[in-house]
């Protein structure tokens, strides 16, 4: 049987994709039917599976984990959506800064964010309880607790929402303004437009978007970890983690048990998602152009910028000025006398450690982010644009980083790695290329989606005129398809740089001190207690990527074409 | 075990066995990797100038958490990839470990030094029949744990002079403690009461609805910024992260101890150098460092504690963790923590 070219390359890339996220995965599954960690001595035992099922506390953290995800998956596309069509499809002012600060705002580490809000919200000393108490008799607490399901999940919406925004915005700004003129035009009012115009266009990429952000929610740890254990709220991925890292010896199999879990449910929300889109086309981009002008708001035009600016208050500036603050304290949160001091920046600024970090979180997060976004715009392209039968396999294998917390995920990649037999003595553990790696399949869940929300509003009548021209196949996707993705390619390479220059949980088990980044330097830096070092790292974090994300948005303009 | 009868010949072995130590590590790329979590930065700085100057060896520390660290280390002993060299931690992480055979049998010459006076021996495992045949995990230094009070909400006429003062109503709410369930100082002074008071004392402690925070810094800040009165369960150096705040550390009764312990992992790529840093640690200027730097407790007689609180003459040892207590009764006192608390 002869076998296309195009088949060829697409089972290779099926077969390269499937190697970074299923073989972690396997050895998650692995170890969720042995009784002790891959590589050690033990044997197959499904008690795990049988432990979680017994246990009446696995029925309540998964009814509450998804109560949870459910609120905020909700809010944060609501957030989003009025975000991404205020600055695209509104005559608000100012709106390609706003959009800027926003995508800016996705780019600052979490961690230092959530500390930056327990210095603000906690119930006792937090600033603002502070001040709200010295205006209002309050008593000796609140009116705000940062420990809390409100804490959860407003936290959980400022962090996530500018990622979806990433992800909606080119949606909203590649739709035709005509449609809308014509709403307008037969009586129809802005509300009535954008219920019936705009979010009918931007449907595939909100469902995409909804999906994503509601396997995130399962899937988050960090919040629930921070600011839930305290409030002993729990979730199915703090019991993981509590299994793994709060028991002596780990209780590996349950935790794995309860990952395969969570890979489950994920699963089941992307079918639910294919269902949903089905077979339907949602071309927006076409080979004719169209007019992108805006909507004017009118009367409603200050309140819709009075919302941005609110978001982009809470979410940024007083996160940001509180780190900036906290680094030239003696202990952030403090009042004291004498409190101010550079003592902490004398100190980071002297370590080898810091310099190494910010090298390397420069090197790896650029590779890493370039890697993972040719192989995506390749699994996008397979997934959207073509009949081949391998493209939902492919595009199911890319979600499930995703699916996995991060510790688990994290697990997952050391068993992996460090068994990994290579020819000729070569070895891929305790080198920085062990990072690259865990980062590019990290990156698979984000990079797609940001690749496919983009090719599936390019309609194929291009392609199809490209093709009748004599063009081959390759030339079609070099020559017309890559030009018109150019923008979700940059924008996908940003999104992937910055969670590589941010992540830590990923990578926590794979580094070692040659190949440390800021965020793991920042993770140890807090771990023992050195939280105004951690700023001043999480400042330096949101440095480098202001400066990545300026020059690419500059170069962007320079060397890529626009969609039209 | 060997002996040695003088001061001298014992020096003398010592001294021949340091030397091959250093001409092996040059042999290695005079490198050592270190997992070292929680001592202060002057002590990282000191201790990594020391090792350069002395040995020209440069030292690598890496932060991470216990079960971090831990994971990585069994997973690449299993795999023959071993990146780490030496792991400092509580005893009752390195304990395990050693006997799993995690940690390779180093016996250190430094513990070997006849006439000191040790506080605690270094080489108490080795001794112990459970270890008869196995690694065992060197003792370095101890940790004391108290009650960190802020002293603008704690008079001294208010301060608990024994564990059960902390069950006054006034007390209500105006309590943080490092999760029990987990390895740290929350554990050590959960035992502690444990053993003292009972179980029923801890239920009675949860109705004063105790403020549980997971990282031991965060606990020290809550009460150095006065949001909460006391910290059940402080250690001494976490006075010098919340320097310049109105807080103390106290120990109504006794103190209650914590060993810290060291190993050579299995398989260390600069074995030499780890060994090296194993001697160093027990030895007199290691100990002078890691009390004057560090802010530990020294286990030498020869080595005075930095600062008084350091100094353990004239404090009741309320509690001190044996062999048995971290390997076998770890587990079960974990999970009575987790109920008693209502951890999941």
């Amino acid at each position: 049987m002869k076998i296309s070219f195009e088949r060829l390359y697409v089972i290779s890339l099926l077969i390269v994709v499937a190697f970074l996220v299923l073989y972690p995965v396997g050895m998650i599954f692995f170890g969720s039917i042995r009784d002790t960690a891959p590589g050690l001595a033990g044997h197959f035992s499904l008690d795990g599976y049988a432990k979680i099922f017994r246990d009446p506390d696995t029925y309540t953290l998964l009814l509450g984990t998804l109560w949870l995800a459910i609120i905020r998956t909700v809010l944060i596309v609501v957030t989003a959506v009025f975000l991404a069509w205020a600055v695209s499809r509104t005559n608000i002012p100012y709106r390609g800064l706003l959009k800027g600060i926003i995508i800016f705002a996705f780019f600052m580490p979490y961690m230092p964010k959530i500390l930056a809000w327990i210095i603000m919200l906690n119930s006792r000393t937090g600033l603002i309880n502070q001040a709200a108490r010295t205006i209002f008799p309050l008593g000796d607490e609140g009116p705000f607790n940062v420990y809390s399901y409100g804490g959860i999940i407003f936290t959980s919406v400022l962090l996530w929402t500018p990622i979806l925004f990433i992800l909606l915005v080119p949606v909203f700004e590649a739709m035709d303004a005509s449609l809308e003129e014509q709403s307008r035009m037969s009586g129809a009012s802005i509300w009535r437009t954008i219920w019936h115009i705009d979010v009918p266009l931007a449907r595939p990429a909100l469902l995409a978007a909804t999906a994503l952000a509601f396997v995130r929610m399962i899937e988050s740890f960090t919040v629930e970890l921070v600011l839930g254990i305290p409030a002993k709220i729990y979730v199915l991925t703090t019991k993981i983690y509590n299994n793994l890292a709060y028991t002596e010896p780990p209780l590996y199999p349950p935790a794995m048990a309860l990952a395969v879990g969570l890979l489950v449910i994920t699963i089941i929300i992307v079918a639910i998602q294919w269902k949903l889109l089905g077979q339907r086309q949602y071309g927006t981009v076409t080979g004719k152009g169209f007019r992108v002008a805006p909507v004017d708001l009118r009367k409603f035009k200050y309140l819709v910028f009075s919302g941005v600016l609110l978001f982009i208050f809470l979410n940024l500036v007083l996160p940001l000025g509180v780190l900036l603050w906290g680094s030239f304290t003696k202990i952030a949160g403090v009042f004291m006398p004498n409190m101010y001091t550079l003592a902490h920046y004398r100190y980071a600024l002297s370590t080898t450690m810091f310099t190494r970090s910010i090298v390397n979180t420069l090197v790896i997060a650029s590779i890493s982010a370039t890697v993972a976004m040719v192989l995506c715009s390749l699994v996008g392209y397979v997934v959207v644009k073509t009949n081949f039968r391998e493209r939902r396999p492919l595009d199911l294998v890319t979600w499930l980083p995703w699916a996995i917390p991060s510790i688990v995920l994290a697990l997952g990649m050391l068993w992996a790695y460090i068994l990994l037999p290579l020819p000729f003595g070569l070895t891929l553990y305790g080198t920085t290329g062990i990072i690259i790696v865990a980062f590019v399949t990290k990156g698979f869940p984000m990079g797609t989606r940001t690749m496919t929300s983009t090719m599936i509003q390019i309609t194929k009548e291009l392609e199809e005129s490209s093709r009748i021209h004599g063009a081959s196949w390759t030339q079609t996707f070099t020559r017309i398809m890559l030009p018109l993705v150019s923008p979700g390619f940059m924008s996908g390479w940003l999104i992937l740089f910055t969670l590589a220059a941010k992540d830590l949980d990923t990578v926590i088990l794979l580094y070692n001190s040659r190949s440390i980044i800021l965020s793991t330097l920042m993770y140890e830096w807090w771990w023992r207690g050195e939280l105004e070092e951690a700023f001043i790292l999480g400042l330096i974090q949101a440095a480098i990527i202001t400066v990545a994300y300026t020059g690419a948005t500059l170069l962007g303009r320079k060397i890529l074409p626009p969609v039209t | 075990m060997p002996t040695f009868k003088t001061r001298d010949e014992w020096k003398a072995s010592y001294d021949a066995h340091i030397a091959e130590l250093v001409a092996g590590s040059k042999k290695e790329g005079s490198k050592l990797v270190v997992y070292m979590g929680r001592e202060l930065p002057a002590w990282y700085e000191q201790v990594t100038k020391y090792f350069k100057e002395k040995y020209g060896i440069d030292v690598e520390f890496m932060g991470l958490g216990a079960f971090e660290a831990a994971s990585k280390i069994k997973a690449e002993v299993a795999a023959g990839k071993v990146t780490g060299d030496y792991q400092a931690s509580g005893s009752s992480l390195a304990r395990p470990m050693a006997l799993d055979g995690f940690y390779q049998y180093y016996l250190p010459p430094a513990g070997l030094e006849p006439g000191i006076n040790w506080f605690i021996d270094p080489l108490l495992d080795v001794k112990d029949p459970a270890f008869a045949g196995k690694a065992f995990s060197p003792i370095i230094s101890v940790s004391m744990f108290g009650i960190m009070i802020n002293t603008k909400l704690v008079p001294p006429d208010k301060e608990p002079k024994t564990w059960k003062d902390l069950l006054d109503p006034a007390w209500k709410g105006k309590l943080i403690m490092q999760d029990p369930s987990v390895s740290g100082s929350g554990n050590r002074i959960y035992w502690g009461m444990s053993k003292r008071y009972g179980a029923d004392f801890l239920k009675q402690l949860v109705t004063q609805n105790l403020f549980i925070e997971r990282n031991e810094a965060n606990a020290a800040r809550a009460v150095a910024s006065g949001g909460y009165a006391m910290y059940i369960g402080s250690a001494t150096t976490h006075l010098r992260q919340v320097e310049g705040s109105p807080v103390k550390v106290i120990f109504p009764e006794g103190v209650v101890l914590s060993i810290d312990d060291v190993g050579v992992i299995t398989g260390a790529p600069h074995l030499n150098a780890a060994r090296l840093f194993a001697n160093f640690q027990i030895s007199k200027d290691g100990q002078e460092i890691s009390t004057k730097y560090g802010e530990r407790t020294p286990i030498r007689g020869d080595v005075k504690p930095a600062l008084d609180i350091l100094d353990t003459a004239g404090k009741k040892i309320l509690y001190f963790q044996t062999y048995d207590d971290d390997v076998n009764l770890m587990p079960q006192l974990r999970e009575q923590a987790k109920q008693i608390f209502n951890i999941k």
